[in-house]
Formats: C-alpha cells, structure tokens, sequence
C-alpha cells in the first residue's frame, strides 16, 4: 500500500470515519452531527464525528452553515459527489496503474471489488424478506 | 462511375451522416433528459437508443434510394466529391465495424455455452416448461445465453441453493428475458456501438431487468420468492465473467441488486392499459398519413441534399 503514502503530498488522504461520514453526506443533502449520529449508520461518539467533520471542512472537503434550530453546524458536500470520487480517487488510481508491472492486474481486482455484494447489506436485505414474508403469513391468517 | 455504385456511395454516405446526427442528438437528449428518462420502460429506453441506426437505415431505404432511383438519371457524367467519398468510406466502415462487433459476440456467446461442461441430462427445473441445461461451475451461475434458442444455464450450486419456489420464479424471470428476446436486442446494441450512449444502455439493462421480474412475479410471495433468489445467488460469491449476449439473474452492480429487492418487496398488481395500444396505432397511422401527404416534394428535397453532399 505504499503507492497511497507516496501520494499523501498531493492529495489530503482519508481514513474509515472520514470516507463514510462523506459517502453519507452525498446520500443526503445536508446534515447535523446529531442527525449523522441519529441513522444509526455512524458507530462512533459525538466529538468524534463533530472533529472528523471539522477536519473534513478544513481539508477543503465540506461547507458548512449554522443549522436554523440548533447551535450546531451544519455540513453539505462542496463538490458533487462525481467530483468528490475524482478528487480523492483519480490520482491515486492514476499512480497504482502507473507502478504496477501488469496495470491489468491491479484493473482486476479493482472490478472484483465493485462486483462483489456487501455481505451486511444482502443480510440486512433478507431480514427486509423475511418480515414481509412474516406480515404476508399474518394477513394471509384468518 | 457505375449508376450503381454511384447510388451504394450515395446510400453509405447519407446513413453515415445521419447516423452521427442521430446518434449526436439522442446523446444530448439523454444529457438534457437525466433521471428522468431512467425511469422510462424498457421498451421506450430501447426504442431511443435503436432509435439513430434503425432511422438512418428508414430514411436511406424510405428516401435516398427512392429519390436516386426516381430522380437521378441514368446515364450522367456527375462525379464523386472527396468528401462524399470519405462521408461513403466511413459509412462502410461504420456498418464493418459494427457487423464484426456481432460477430464477435455471438461467437464469444456460443464459445462460453460450449465451453459450460454439462453435469448430465437436460433436467426440467420449475413449472415454466423449459429444459434447462444444468452446468457445474465454481461459482453461481444463473442466465439465459444466445439469441437463436437461447439456453437457460444454470450451475449445480444455484440448484442446491434455491427451494423450489425461488426455481420456479428465478427460472420465469430468465424465460421472460428470452421471450423479450433481450439477448437479441444486445446484438443490436453490439452492431451499432456509439460513444456517449452507454448510459442510456446501462439504464436500459436495468429496465429490462425489471420487466423480466414483472413478467416471473404473479402474485406478493412470488415477489419474495424472487427476491430471496436473488440474495442468495448474489450472496453465494461475486458474479462470474459472462459473455456478451446473456442476461443473468443477479446484476453486476450492489446498488442494481438493492433496488431491484426493494422493488420487489414493494411489489403491487400492475395495471393494464389498454388505451396506450390504441394511441400507439392512432400516432403511426397519423405519422404515415402525414408522411405521403408530403412524400413527393420530400423526395426532391433529399435528392438535391444529396447532391450537395457528393460532390
């Protein structure tokens, strides 16, 4: 994993907590820290989030506004969510396939991992299946 | 030069030119459109994207030939421009290009059914009626390849996988890509490849997705059952390589396969429409009625664009 040390000069690397707060910003327009912490999608405390997220803005990634009900701010992303992926993807991407000595090889596996399915979200998905199924028996039930 | 060839240059040169500008526009009109046009059904989808080779093709076969023919007089000294002739050659090659691209995949398709060692004899597999070849692979496998007689593939592990309702309705969705003749449509696709238009296909897979699914699912539990089906092959491990003319039961992509089960569990009777067959007929025959009204002068008109454009 060297290449993504020798590209940290160029571009402001992220970490597990900064990639997902910003994969959940793009799915929604906006968001407080509470709100964030409230989907049930972040397992982590509240300062840790509000310091990411600072962080996030700092490195040039967020804006961010004060939020009308509370004290709090809250975040958007600056760039859309195609522009998001570029800047933090493209070079990197660029330099893996630049230092590899078969570029289709690194291209491979890269396919691999975008074509495999999320195991939690198929199981999340057949719990969704299986209650429908449930509420479909009782219904069916005299 | 020959009347003959004159008239095949002809004929090359004005399909390329409005291949491209068809081609050009419904690019921009899928820009302009956006997610919207993502929603449209399969068939709309697939008319769009048909739509610059099969209306370069109408308007060659429906105006330039019969305006060479009719106008253009037989023996004429009028000769080729260079760019009438580079126009032509790029016609030609555009139709080479796509044919060798048909050609490819059918083999690769026929390669890769040859290539699938069958575990035994042809098993009837669901109620839907179809001999299904059984195949042992590695990993999950659940499509229909081909175009003429399209085979339903399925691996020994698909089968253990499955209870039998998930067979049966997994097996109906794969049929009904092969009655939808989707495969075929792939072809065509293949034939008449154009930069900027593979989102307008993307969305139309996905659409045809759906409507396999709407043809398979009767009833609330069948949409279960297809649903379950597919957590469980896309569970199983990642999607195996497949060839271009096939259409597997679980998509590529995680965000395809999520909304395909959220579909499904939100699954609803459809509605017929009866009036959409009868508007269909009533704008076609407006459409032809408008077109002879106007067929004569038209054809003048294409035969003097023609002629700018050769010479």
């Amino acid at each position: 994993m060297g290449w993504i040390r020798q590209s940290a000069g160029r571009h402001p690397q992220l970490g597990p907590l900064e990639t997902r707060l910003l994969g959940l910003l793009s799915q929604r327009r906006d968001a407080t820290v509470r709100e964030l912490l409230g989907s049930a999608q972040v397992d982590a405390a509240y300062t840790t989030v509000m310091t990411t997220l600072d962080r996030l803005y700092k490195k040039g990634f967020l804006d961010r506004s004060p939020d009308a009900l509370s004290r709090a701010f809250r975040y958007r992303l600056k760039q859309g969510e195609r522009d998001l992926y570029r800047a933090v993807l493209g070079n990197d991407l660029h330099d893996l396939l630049q230092t590899a000595a078969d570029p289709s090889l690194p291209v491979s596996f890269l396919v691999d991992a975008v074509t495999e399915h999320d195991p939690a979200l198929l199981e999340e998905l057949r719990r969704a299946v299986e209650r429908k199924r449930q509420q479909l028996r009782r219904r069916k039930q005299p | 030069m020959s009347y003959l060839l004159r008239g095949a240059l002809l004929s090359s040169a004005a399909f390329f030119l409005a291949y491209v500008l068809l081609s050009l526009g419904v690019a921009g009109a899928w820009r302009l459109l956006g997610r919207r046009a993502a929603a449209w059904s399969a068939s709309l989808l697939y008319g769009l994207r048909a739509l610059p080779p099969a209306g370069a093709l109408l308007f060659v076969a429906a105006f330039v030939v019969p305006a060479f023919v009719g106008l253009e007089p037989q023996s004429t000294d009028e000769r080729f421009g260079i760019p009438g002739i580079a126009l032509a050659s790029a016609g030609l090659l555009i139709v080479a290009l796509g044919a060798v691209s048909a050609l490819l995949a059918s083999w690769q398709t026929a390669r890769f059914v040859a290539s699938c060692p069958k575990s035994g004899a042809r098993r009837r597999v669901g109620d839907a009626g179809a001999g299904a070849v059984e195949v042992v692979s590695a990993k999950p496998l659940f499509v229909v390849a081909g175009i003429h007689r399209p085979k339903l593939l399925i691996s020994e592990q698909a089968v253990r996988l499955l209870d039998e309702n998930e067979m049966r309705v997994a097996v109906r969705h794969e049929l009904a890509h092969a009655r939808f003749r989707d495969n075929l449509k792939k072809l065509g696709l293949r034939a008449a490849r154009f930069p900027f238009l593979s989102g307008l296909e993307r969305s139309w897979m996905q659409a045809a997705e759906l409507e396999a699914d709407d043809a398979a699912v009767t009833d609330p539990s069948g949409a279960l059952d297809l649903a379950s089906a597919l957590l469980k092959i896309a569970g199983a491990s990642s999607p195996a390589p497949l060839p271009h003319l096939a259409m597997s039961l679980v998509p590529g992509t995680q965000s395809a396969l999520q909304a395909r089960v959220q579909r499904l569990l939100a699954w609803e009777p459809r509605r017929s429409s009866p009036s959409s067959a009868r508007q269909r007929v009533f704008f076609l025959v407006f459409a032809l009625a408008a077109l002879a009204a106007g067929y004569a002068p038209l054809l003048r008109h294409v035969h003097e664009l023609c002629e700018l454009l050769v010479r």
